[in-house]
């Protein structure tokens, strides 16, 4: 149980004080408890739609059933023709969003290491290039960015694809790197130097364990816009093998007069699972900063 | 400063699993770059030819008629000694028209396209101007085409040339509710006689308004009128109705009627003013459309005989589910949409799908004969059955099968009266701005002539010089 | 000399990749789209240089007007919501709530939005403002006897920017709540045996461990929103009648459904002026140049 404002020994109050004290903390969860609950809601809502068949009112499933489900063990059939398996979009969607983690990972460090520590000439103008990069709208890039895979063979190939999306995340991962290596005391790297060890070396196996949870939140950033992305693979792979669960998904809503509401809630609770339980499960290492040594004010 | 030891293990131990990581993401990734480069699509090694076609879902007994044929393409070919044998490959496209014809686009340029590209009749216009396709006027004197509907050659003819092989069309009929008739006191014969006067001009598009008029006040139907909430050829058909012009075929340029299309944003406005649709009518979505209509709330429905089959497919009536092509056609009945003045012609719309050569095939004088073998009658009643559509040639409209379909049947009249969208590119910025403005009257929001007005600039600024406009 | 060469070769390699693709994929593509934009370049995907036809073409656009200030009010407003209320969360689940666990339940559920797949996240908004009686907000009303109303028709901006909202603010929430989990507790117990009241804590020792990702949280955001489309496509399409069109999803509808490329790509162009300028501006505003300061190096 971690206390943030929680004090030790407590001085002695009056019970008016300890009253005045207790209330922003009854605010805080009243609020918090007031603009959360609509979220829970809508969540609950669609756990109940994909265990049930039919709703009354919209709201109060009427059974249950695993009926929705069963696209963990059978291909569905959509209007005559049979959609791919689940297990192959997860699996294409893991690939993509994996490979493009591993990628953003290894460029981000790199490069965020030095704009942290390294100087050279047009520093400063990368540093805010970078930023403003975030201005261009991916929207208007794509059929640029057509004409540049072609080009280079790439198109209708899902390497193609991790390439430019990893370009258009780098910016705000090498920031964030950035960020978690201007923390990192110089003592440690000088430590490493002095004993011997070259530069990259000492990035390497000193500097980089250290900023671990940095690089847990570039993963799970990373491994979030890759396992969401839709737009680009749809518009430059055009191969039925290469699947992914974005598009799984995009094709039970293709025809709006035939959507099965219950199989796509549970689809989509099927989609989210993943990167829920990532995210659980680097909360820690996000929350955490380097300890002790921090120069945040 | 001594660095502690217990980093250096730590460190060793995540090197290690970095390493082996990474190792593993490598190699898959080098196998899905592997996987990921497609070889071109068309193949030519003296024995096996293939020919890759596409059609957007859900009807993909578009292509797999394609298959068929091609079957039979290998018999003849055999017959005549020939070595060459054709396989047809098979996509199938899921997502919006917009995203379809995009991804063509690109294909095209990155020469991965399909041989045959199945679309709908109005995208010959930007087809043939960006040189996507090649002309395919032989098949006009084929035998396969000799007995195509004469008026189904105006949808694929764009700038006195032929770019598409019709491969399907369908009708846009008027639903009516039966039972609200005779709540209004209609005797059998009148309801089931209904079709017949619109066709020969008796029953007119005013009478159409009094009669709904008359069942949302007698309270026989809550809304006397429903039409399509989006966007869609639809609306089209009342401009023709009004003899509106749209299109100059020898300008090649989109006309704004302002006469004619005055008449039809009035047509809107009125039934508005008349509360004969629900309120927001244009931003419904597609399921609270389909459970007014089957659930008998409104009288008529400015439906396509598609819905015949949506119908069938989901649940949309309260007490029934899904209902059969049978209740339909027992409680619905069909017919064109009625003629602007007494006496005068009615109308339908069709949006025939046809098939499309790319300019890059390899092979086309293989693929011209497929898509003359693709035309057997029993190829289309197959497609036709399947998803209500109907057929483009005589032959096909006799097939035994296809007259047997109770819907089909009764409506393949309404080709006579048809009329179709008009092959120019900017024509979805006209029906966008004409859906904007049909919008902005029903909602109340723009009086007719401020509406027209609007369009007017809109159109203006969309399509330059392309654009003639009609006092 | 010598030293001169080795001090770019590190350099060099570490950001080598780095460079080499924003060069191929950012630069390059946005050089083509500033020629783009000066071209006609339609379905045909031929292009022929039209000057300055195309921005003559926006300004007289009758929707133009509409747009910017929908834009406008959108990223205004929403931008308030993604870091006012990021940190407001932040500051409730870190500072406020006790427990780790609990803090933990309410981060994760505000995050359920950002990983939801935007079409259901669209999906459960959509049934949300339903216009029928069915809908969660109309449900809500015909409790009090009130009729249903037809939400989206009659705000779409509140509704876009609502539902935008909550996403964007699972960002700021996580980069704030790291940023004031890493002040040391040591700070807290002293302002707790002097009796500071939690305003004082807040103000005095909170926001100043905030500041620096507060500014980069705003610039990012307003970046993010001025260039997102998907969202008020999927949920209203700029509508009713241009209601809720912004100036990304305008480009959007003009380059991918009229398939005018050349005319799109000059609204992109005017979006990513408007975007660089302003951000310039806010960079000023919050004098990132200090908080940036030198590299630590030999």
């Amino acid at each position: 149980m971690e206390m943030t404002g929680h004090p030790v020994s407590q001085p002695v109050f009056t019970a008016s004080e300890r009253w005045k004290k207790r209330l922003p903390y009854v605010i805080a969860y009243g609020v918090l408890a007031l603009t959360t609950l609509p979220v829970i809601f809508m969540y609950a809502w669609l756990i109940l739609r994909s265990f049930s068949d039919k709703m009354v009112y919209g709201i109060i499933p009427v059974d249950f059933s695993l009926e929705n489900w069963r696209f963990l063990w059978s291909n569905i059939d959509q209007r005559g023709s049979e959609l791919p398996s689940i297990w192959t979009a997860t699996r294409n969607s893991f690939l993509f969003a994996g490979t493009l983690t591993v990628l953003e990972v290894m460029i981000g460090t790199m490069a965020g290491y030095a704009m942290s520590r390294m100087e050279f000439p047009g520093r400063q103008s990368l540093l805010k290039v970078t930023l403003l990069l975030h201005a261009f709208p991916s929207v208007s890039l794509l059929i640029a960015v057509f004409y540049i895979l072609n080009f280079m063979g790439l198109y209708d190939s899902i390497f193609g694809v991790v390439l430019v999306k990893t370009a258009l995340q780098i910016p705000m991962t090498a920031w964030i790197v950035k960020g978690f290596f201007d923390d990192v005391p110089w003592d440690l790297e000088w430590a490493g130097l002095i004993d011997g060890c070259g530069r990259l070396k000492v990035w390497f196996s000193i500097v980089l364990p250290y900023i671990r949870p940095g690089i847990a939140a570039v993963s799970i950033f990373s491994f979030l816009s890759g396992w969401s992305e839709f737009l680009l693979l749809y518009t430059f792979v055009i191969s039925d093998e290469n699947i992914t669960l974005a598009s799984y998904l995009q094709r039970l809503i293709s025809d709006p007069n035939t959507v099965n509401y219950g199989l796509l809630s549970a689809v989509s609770l099927f989609y989210m699972i993943p990167v829920l339980l990532f995210f659980i499960f680097t909360q820690k290492s996000l929350m955490q900063m380097s300890v002790g040594g921090g120069k945040y004010v | 400063m001594e660095v502690p030891k217990k980093i250096f293990k730590g460190v060793r131990m995540m090197k290690r699993k970095l390493a082996a990581i990474l190792a593993l993401f490598f190699a898959v990734s080098l196998v899905l770059a592997g996987c990921g480069k497609k070889s071109a699509g068309n193949s030519s090694d003296g024995e096996v030819v293939t020919i890759e076609a596409q059609t957007a879902a859900p009807e993909t007994t578009r292509v797999e008629n394609l298959v068929k044929a091609a079957e039979k393409l290998n018999e003849e070919l055999e017959k005549e000694g020939k070595k060459t044998r054709v396989e047809v490959k098979t996509k199938v496209f899921e997502g919006s028209w917009d995203e379809y014809a995009k991804q063509f686009m690109l294909a095209f340029k990155a020469k991965k396209e399909p041989d045959i590209y199945a679309t709908g009749h109005e995208n010959i216009g930007w087809l043939a101007d960006g040189n996507y396709i090649i002309p395919l006027d032989d098949l006009k004197d084929s035998e396969a085409y000799s007995d195509v509907f004469p008026a189904l050659w105006d949808a694929v003819t764009y700038k006195g040339k032929i770019w598409g092989a019709l491969q399907d069309t369908e009708a846009r009929p008027v639903f009516y509710y039966k039972d609200a008739l005779r709540k209004l006191g209609w005797s059998e014969e009148e309801i089931n006689s209904l079709p017949e006067k619109v066709k020969n001009g008796e029953f007119t598009l005013a009478d159409m308004i009094r009669t709904a008029e008359e069942a949302v006040q007698k309270g026989a139907v809550q809304y006397g009128i429903i039409h399509r909430p989006v966007d869609g050829p639809d609306f089209q058909a009342l401009a023709y109705d009004f003899g509106t012009k749209i299109y100059d075929p020898d300008e090649n340029k989109i006309v704004l009627d302002k006469t004619g299309v005055k008449k039809q944003l009035q047509f809107y406005a009125d039934i508005a003013a008349k509360k004969l649709i629900p309120e927001n009518l244009t931003q419904m979505e597609w399921n609270t459309v389909h459970r007014t209509v089957v659930n008998g709330k409104a009288l008529f429905y400015f439906g396509g005989i598609w819905n015949v089959f949506n119908w069938g497919e989901d649940a949309f009536h309260d007490k029934l589910g899904k209902v059969t092509p049978e209740w339909v056609n027992e409680n619905f009945g069909m017919m064109l949409i009625p003629a602007a003045e007494k006496g005068g012609k009615p109308v339908t719309l069709s949006h025939p799908f046809v098939y499309t050569v790319s300019a890059h095939t390899e092979h086309p004088d293989l693929v011209k004969r497929l898509l003359e073998l693709v035309q057997d009658p029993e190829l289309q009643t197959n497609h036709n059955v399947k998803t209500y559509h109907l057929p483009v040639t005589k032959a096909a409209g006799e097939d035994p099968e296809f007259k047997k379909n109770v819907t089909l049947g009764n409506v393949t009249y309404m080709l006579d009266y048809t009329t179709f969208l008009p092959n120019h590119e900017g024509f979805p910025k006209y029906s966008k701005a004409l859906f904007d403005a049909i919008q902005a009257v029903e909602l109340g929001k723009k009086t007719v002539d401020q509406a027209l007005k609007d369009m007017e600039v809109q159109l203006k600024n969309d399509l330059g010089d392309q654009l003639t406009i009609l006092e | 000399m010598n030293v001169q060469k080795s001090k770019w070769k590190l350099p060099a390699v570490m950001l080598g990749p780095f460079l080499l693709l924003i060069l191929l994929f950012f630069f390059l593509p946005v050089l083509l789209i500033a020629v783009l934009a000066f071209t006609n370049m339609d379905s045909a995907m031929r292009w022929e240089f039209h000057g300055l036809e195309n921005f003559r073409k926006m300004i007289a656009d009758p929707n133009i007007g509409l747009i910017l200030k929908n834009t406008a009010v959108y990223v205004g407003f929403t931008l308030l919501i993604n870091v006012f209320f990021g940190f407001f969360l932040s500051l409730f689940t870190t500072y406020f709530i006790q427990r780790e666990s609990l803090g933990l339940f309410f981060r994760t559920v505000w995050m359920l939005p950002r990983i939801s797949p935007p079409v259901v996240y669209v999906l459960l908004w959509l049934w949300f403002f339903d216009p029928s009686e069915y809908g969660i907000l109309n449900s809500f009303r015909s409790l009090f006897g009130l009729p249903p109303e037809p939400w989206l028709n009659a705000g779409p901006m509140p509704a876009v920017i609502v539902a935008n909202g909550l996403i964007g603010a699972s960002f700021g929430m996580i980069i704030f709540s790291s940023a004031i989990k890493s002040i040391p507790k040591e700070r807290f117990f002293a302002a707790d045996v002097d009796g500071a009241s939690h305003w004082s804590v807040i103000k005095d020792i909170i926001f100043p461990a905030i500041r620096w990702p507060f500014m980069f949280v705003t610039i990012w955001q307003f970046l993010s929103l001025l260039t997102s489309y998907e969202y008020i496509l999927l949920l209203t399409d700029g509508g009713p009648l241009y209601g809720s069109e912004v100036l990304a999803l305008y480009s959007y509808h003009k380059a991918f459904q009229h398939f005018e490329f050349g005319y799109g790509s000059a609204v992109s162009l005017i979006l990513v002026i408007i975007a660089v300028v302003c951000s310039l501006l806010l960079w000023r505003f919050f004098g990132m140049k200090r908080m940036m300061g030198s590299a630590k190096i030999e």
